[in-house]
């Protein structure tokens, strides 16, 4: 991972309250074309009420800034 | 009169004969590019009516068989999911045509009954249909945008406590991602299991 795709993943771990670790393996499992289907559960943070928010409005950001001109061709 | 009068006049009128003689030719020749211009014009509107119904058949075809396929794969043969288009009208007292619109419906039972899909139930048919749509619509984009589709909470409304449903619909999902001529790949926020199931990376927060 380039420093600055390390950057961007820093700001999404502590704008979402996501661990920087499932940030960058979401990211690498979106470029990997293989694969097929992600699911991502948030029922955790639905019935504990927990302070980290998953939605898809973060998921089209992880796209947009740790993927997109980084390193799609 | 005197003779010389009389010619005079004589020569008066056969220029007169003359020029109505042209001027019929003309309106003739006028007369004839209209109506071939009118038969010609007859004939495009019946071509372009064809070619209309067949842009309408070859589109319902597009967007309802892969909508219609996952609607019986999750709920059954007894639903289906149909286009409309309305033709256009002609208002005369405003001289304006109408444009072709086109509704979205389900056909219901076997006597296809159709349906407002937004009241057809609590919204799980809705839920696949939509799916489907979204992809054959994306099927049918040049060029193709990325074989991308993040999803938020789908299926939820599907309302079947033997969870059989939300199999089906899973299962679904998972056939239009690995589906060699679309190859999806599904980005998905959910809590339902199912999709979890079908899923070839989980994330669990």
């Amino acid at each position: 991972m380039n420093a600055k795709i390390e950057k961007q993943v820093k700001e999404m771990a502590s704008k979402t309250g996501l661990d920087e670790n499932i940030i960058s393996d979401i990211a690498d499992e979106i470029l990997d074309s293989s694969i097929k289907t992600i699911v991502i559960e948030n029922l955790n943070c639905i019935l504990e009420n927990s302070p980290t928010i998953i939605d898809t409005t973060i998921v089209c950001d992880i796209i947009d800034k740790i993927e997109i001109g980084e390193k799609l061709p | 009169m005197t003779a010389q009068t009389l010619r005079t006049k004589l020569d008066y009128l056969k220029g007169a004969k003359a020029q109505l003689e042209r001027q019929y030719q003309e309106a003739r020749k006028a007369h004839i590019l209209a109506y071939r211009e009118a038969a010609a014009s007859e004939e495009a509107k019946v071509f372009l009516k064809m070619a209309a119904a067949k842009t309408q058949e070859q589109i319902k075809y597009h967007i309802t068989g892969l909508g219609t396929m996952a609607l019986q794969a999750v709920f059954g043969e007894d639903i289906a999911l149909d286009l409309q288009f309305s033709n256009p009208v002609e208002d005369e007292k405003i001289n304006k045509r109408s444009n072709t619109t086109a509704k979205l419906l389900f056909l219901r039972g076997n006597n296809k009954q159709p349906v407002n899909p937004l009241d057809a139930d609590s919204g799980g048919a809705c839920d696949v249909a939509s799916e489907a749509l979204q992809v054959s619509l994306w099927t049918m984009q040049k060029p193709r945008t990325r074989n991308l589709m993040v999803r938020d909470e789908r299926l939820k409304n599907i309302n079947d406590p033997s969870r059989e449903m939300h199999e089906r619909a899973a299962e679904m999902i998972q056939q239009i991602s690995h589906n060699p001529k679309i190859q999806m790949q599904y980005i998905i926020v959910t809590m339902l299991p199912e999709l979890e199931d079908i899923a070839d990376k989980v994330f669990k927060l």
